[in-house]
């Protein structure tokens, strides 16, 4: 278990529990953890295997979390808190990568971080992030789909585990979450041309 | 939107988007009837269906992870000619692309090739960053400044081919362990050398870090990659104008505060992260460490760095001081520029110098030249761990407040400001853009601010003189000042209503001193109490209890000439009656302040008369006293917030290091010590080459001796008390010193250890040319806190009945080669202020046969020329010596050396004339805030 794994462990516990605050603790110890995930596999002989992108999550949160002490009720669980977490991590560097300078409180985004989002990608997630939150309040259902699909990279399949239902519904009720997200998107936002 | 609006829209979506398309129309028609905002809404998300279908499809995470691995992702290119450059393998990768080493086809030369990753490379603003990146690189013409050759792309990927540089980069170095002090000292100033290069073609790099230093195996030092730098000619306040503003840029744990918060970078900000690159050059860790980026942060902001030499003894403190002023949080603390640290860096390192030295001491001391350590002489006892949260910080650049105060809520610090123009008053508010000026500058002496209990306005002592003068109070916005008190003798303290004050006045006629009353206008005086010499009041300082009925001071037994006797006492206002808070005693007191809550009282005094003044606290119920600080810095003048959190001090740090000279060309002098000097008082060279020097032992100065090549150092004397002012007969067999006022003599070997007179105050020895002679300075009908008057005596070396030589007010003999005369120091009580005279008499002593007038700003002190025909003197002129001569026939005195900074505090010909040993180096005064004491 790589020496951060306690912290972590520690800090979802605490998240899942109900703690907010160990989620602002959390973000700096997982961005690092990716980094320097991705850091090996950068490493690596050019001609190596390389991961899926989802896989590197996956991985990641397994190395993160020691799964004799976390207990998940089962796997849905764990996929559910932690794209929560993805979403807040992948929502804060698009947020460093798309908006003006921010006023106010101090948020430490460094610059080989946030840079790692190209800039189309990073308004679409923030704006994504927005309607989403806004989409939560009236269909949970979707918002939850959309979350699992888009900020966790979760397969129909999976994401059918996670909440439970078949993936028929998964599938119809993404199709429409998608387009209520972008029609939302499209009225609020100016059409998407990267800049 | 509410919940049923949000159905409403979908259940209508669902409905037409089980219809074709040609029939929708008429369902909405029907189905939104007059509710055009409904319909609309139908119609956008009908369209969205049609229009989505690659929106989200590819997951955001996949687009992050994508980018954390892509960045490598270049397809395999070994071999591959990107223009002029035939790929050869990647030596490197990072945020930015990669780096690969290439062969020019056209030069046949090896080149280090930068890609721009692929999935950077798409968006326009990073290949922007790379070319200009190179552009300003390519501007900088310096050897330690890698060299950029062209720049180009190739199938849509930037690339920047540059200088290759074989070698390891300082990461890899310090990866497996910190660097000795010369090599790093080696190292940093070429990086500093290449930053000031940088600077003066104002570029800033912003992201100096190990990783961006190459070190080559002959030791030349590369900096690498411009590729975050900012113009900083370029309005200061708008420096990220060409870098993305909302980030924030560089490597966290090498950031500037100021970085750190989006601020404008400059070249100071360069010189904070320099600063961490020394400091961990140096311990082999980075000073703000965390496990997360939030505690790294909070430590940048917040913490100061433990000091390098606590954590390695070996260093110098000299090094603790430039990291300070390196890592200070404000860049107003900082060195303002490149060169001024690596003039520092240099000094230090020139020490280390071998060759330079080897070369000058020519055959005989021909031996392996370490260096000389003489840096380890630190009564070091290591704070109590109930203190370990105590935090210094500097709060303007050193050198420039000579006295100041914190208001009683700690928002503002006023301080003296003392520059060329004189000394003026201004405000410090932390968090402030710029100081505000109280009371603009005059050539006047102006002292003791003082801020009143209400914070409103500040009293502050003017006069010519340095102990009297004045009392003034002036509103903090400024105004005209109102004279309060016309004459004041020492410190004051101002009564917690506001209302009176007190102060210790001395009357001279009667070798008395009182504690006295007075209302804050100045009227209604009352002597409180008075002692009478040798028992005195300390005028250093005083603080008045915060219930208003008492005061706390130092006083005691006026000092004999080493030995310590003061006490903190409280005296009751109403009786007069003292009593003693605690039983410590003190050699030299300092000031005294009182906690808000009354419970506390912090003191800074020495414990010893010649080691530095400490910060100490003393509890008022129980006298437990606790030391704060245990370093070698002087810290005076103190206030604190009135809840106690925070103190402020005037913190002086002495230092010296030991240059020798040839004697006939005192201008060649050569630094042979490294800094860190510590209590050193005097030093000589003895025939042979040894070294004898008195210097700290912990709890007095000592005695020792040890090669001139810094090897078999000892200690020859081990005395409770000091013993210090050291001087070798011209043979080298004998020496002589004094303690406790007390002239003693020894073999140079230690041996035959005896004191030779009685006092009560005998002092600056020195030998007559036969070596049968001890002459020395004797001050008689001395009295502890009074003084007396001194002039010339003589005992034989081996004991005996001492003998006086003159009669005039004398001190500091030298005995003339030929050993037929004595010049002295002579002093005329009528001309106070001027330099003591040089006086020359027979070696049997009498009258004078001559008296020459010596320059203002002359030592006291005086030594033959080797020669015999001039005496030699320090003179100082705005805190720089030099060495002067003066012809004893006639003729002007005229400087023989020619430093340009920095004090002289002594010099000291050899045994045999031929070489002297000068101890140089500087007083300066830094205003330093103090928390966590409680």
């Amino acid at each position: 278990m790589e020496p951060a794994a306690e912290e972590i462990t520690e800090l979802l516990i605490a998240w899942s529990n109900g703690q907010a605050d160990a989620l602002e603790n959390l973000i700096p110890v997982v961005y690092e953890e990716l980094r320097r995930l991705a850091r090996r596999h950068m490493n690596r002989e050019p001609a190596g295997p390389m991961l899926e992108t989802t896989e590197l999550i996956h991985e990641a949160y397994l190395k993160l979390v020691d799964q004799h002490r976390v207990r998940w009720q089962n796997r849905a669980h764990f996929f559910a808190i932690s794209v929560q977490l993805m979403r807040r991590i992948l929502v804060d560097l698009a947020r460093a990568r798309h908006a003006e300078r921010r006023g106010g409180g101090m948020e430490i985004v460094l610059l080989d971080e946030a840079s790692m989002v190209p800039r189309g990608s990073a308004r679409e997630i923030v704006a994504v992030d927005e309607a989403l939150t806004a989409l939560a309040k009236l269909d949970n259902r979707r918002s939850r789909i959309v979350e699992l699909r888009f900020f966790g990279g979760l397969s129909v399949e999976e994401t059918a585990e996670v909440l439970k239902i078949s993936t028929a519904t998964v599938m119809r009720e993404w199709k429409r979450a998608q387009a209520w997200l972008y029609s939302e998107i499209a009225g609020t936002h100016p059409p998407r041309h990267d800049s | 939107m509410t919940p049923e609006r949000y159905r409403r829209i979908n259940e209508v979506t669902d409905e037409a988007l089980e219809l074709p398309h040609d029939r929708r129309a008429g369902y909405l028609e029907s189905a939104c009837a007059s509710d055009a905002e409904l319909r609309s809404a139908v119609e956008r998300l009908l369209m969205a269906h049609g229009e989505c279908d690659d929106f989200l499809a590819r997951p955001a995470v996949a687009s992050v992870a994508d980018a954390f691995i892509g960045a490598a992702r270049h397809p395999d290119l070994a071999g591959r000619l990107i223009g002029r450059y035939r790929m050869q393998h990647r030596i490197g990768a990072g945020g930015h692309g990669e780096v690969w080493l290439a062969e020019d086809v056209q030069l046949g030369r090896p080149v280090a090739v930068k890609l721009l990753s692929p999935e950077c490379a798409g968006i326009p603003g990073r290949a922007a960053n790379l070319y200009r990146e190179a552009r300003m690189s390519s501007s900088l013409n310096h050897p330690n400044i890698v060299t950029i050759y062209d720049t180009g792309e190739f199938e849509g990927i930037g690339f920047i081919a540059q200088e290759f540089v074989a070698g390891e980069t300082l990461r890899s170095a310090l990866s497996r362990a910190p660097m000795a002090l010369r090599d790093a000292l080696h190292m940093l100033i070429q990086v500093a050398s290449a930053l000031e290069s940088a600077h003066n073609a104002g570029i800033v790099h912003c992201d100096i870090k190990p990783e961006n230093v190459i070190l080559r195996g002959d030791g030349l030092v590369k900096v690498l990659d411009f590729g975050l730098a900012g113009f900083a000619r370029e309005n200061r306040g708008d420096s990220h104008s060409n870098g993305a503003p909302s980030f924030v840029m560089g490597t966290l744990k090498y950031m500037a505060p100021e970085q750190v918060r989006g601020g404008p970078a400059d070249v100071r900000t360069d010189l904070f992260s320099f600063g961490i690159v020394l400091y961990e050059a140096l311990s082999g860790n980075t000073p703000f460490t965390g496990d997360t980026t939030s505690e790294i942060v909070r430590q940048l902001i917040e913490s100061e760095p433990a000091p390098l030499s606590r954590r390695d003894r070996r260093l110098p403190r000299r090094i603790d001081r430039i990291v300070e002023r390196l890592l200070a949080k404000d860049p107003d603390l900082r060195y303002q520029s490149v060169a001024e640290v690596r003039r520092d860096l240099l000094r230090l390192s020139e020490a280390f110098d071998a060759r330079r030295l080897l070369r000058w001491l020519a055959p005989a001391a021909a031996i392996a030249f370490g260096f000389l350590a003489l840096v380890a002489y630190r009564a070091f006892v290591d704070a109590p761990s109930s203190l370990d949260q105590i935090q210094v910080s500097l709060v303007t650049p050193p050198g420039v407040a000579a006295d100041a105060a914190i208001s009683p809520d700690g928002l503002t610090i006023a301080y003296i400001l003392q520059d060329a123009g004189g000394a003026g008053i201004s405000l410090h508010r932390p968090g402030a853009a710029a100081n505000q000026q109280v009371l603009p500058a005059a050539r006047v002496n102006r002292r003791d601010l003082t801020f009143a209990p209400d914070g409103q306005s500040l009293y502050y002592v003017e006069g010519a003189a340095y102990w009297s003068g004045a009392l003034y109070r002036i509103a903090l916005r400024g105004g005209t000042p109102v004279r309060v008190f016309d004459h004041i003798t020492g410190r004051y303290a101002l009564a917690p209503d506001g209302r009176h004050f007190a102060f210790i006045r001395l009357d001279p006629e009667h070798w008395a001193e009182s504690l006295i009353v007075a209302d804050s206008d100045g009227h209604a005086e009352r002597i409180i109490s008075t002692r009478y010499r040798p028992q005195y009041y300390s005028r250093r300082g005083l603080s008045w209890a915060p219930d208003g009925a008492s005061v706390a001071c130092l006083a005691g037994n006026a000092p004999s000439y080493t030995a310590g006797a003061f006490q903190l006492i409280a005296i009751n206002l109403a009786t007069g009656a003292e009593h003693a808070i605690t039983k410590r005693m003190w050699a030299w007191p300092g000031s005294v302040t009182c906690s808000g809550d009354g419970q506390t009282i912090l003191v800074d005094a020495a414990q010893h008369s010649d080691s530095e003044l400490q910060l100490w606290r003393v509890s008022y119920r129980d006298g437990a006293v606790q030391r704060i600080t245990n370093d070698v810095s002087n810290y005076q003048r103190l206030t604190q917030t009135s809840d106690s959190r925070r103190v402020l001090a005037v913190r002086t740090n002495h230092e010296a290091d030991l240059w020798v000279a040839r004697a006939n060309n005192p201008a060649g002098a050569l630094q042979v010590s490294a800094g860190g000097l510590h209590d050193l008082n005097s030093a000589l060279l003895a025939p042979g080459g040894r070294l004898f020097f008195s210097a700290s032992s912990g709890d007095a100065r000592n005695i020792w001796t040890m090669n001139f090549n810094g090897l078999d150092r000892q200690q020859i004397t081990a005395g409770e008390s000091s013993r210090d002012e050291v001087a070798i007969s011209r043979d080298g067999r004998h020496l002589s010193y004094q303690s406790d006022g007390r002239i003693w003599s020894m073999n140079s070997d230690g041996s035959r250890d005896r004191q030779l007179t009685n006092g009560p105050l005998d002092t600056h020895p020195t030998f007559s040319a036969d070596g049968n002679w001890i002459l020395y300075t004797s001050f008689a009908g001395w009295s502890p806190g009074i003084g007396g008057q001194p002039s010339l005596w003589r005992i034989p070396v081996n004991g005996g009945n001492p003998q006086q030589l003159t009669r005039d007010a004398n001190s500091m003999a030298d005995v003339s080669p030929d050993g037929k005369w004595i010049a002295a120091a002579y002093y005329r009580y009528d001309h106070p202020q001027q330099s003591a005279a040089v006086a020359i008499y027979p070696f049997s002593g009498g009258r004078a046969v001559t008296v020459i007038e010596r320059p203002a700003g002359a030592d006291s002190s005086v030594f033959w020329s080797a020669d015999g025909n001039a005496v030699e003197y320090v003179v100082s002129t705005r805190g720089v010596g030099n060495i002067w001569r003066q012809n004893i026939h006639g003729g002007s005195p005229a400087p023989v050396t020619d430093f340009r900074t920095d004090g002289l505090f002594f010099f000291n010909p050899s045994a045999d004339r031929n070489t002297l040993v000068l101890a140089r180096g500087k007083d300066v005064n830094d205003l330093v805030l103090i928390r966590g004491i409680r």
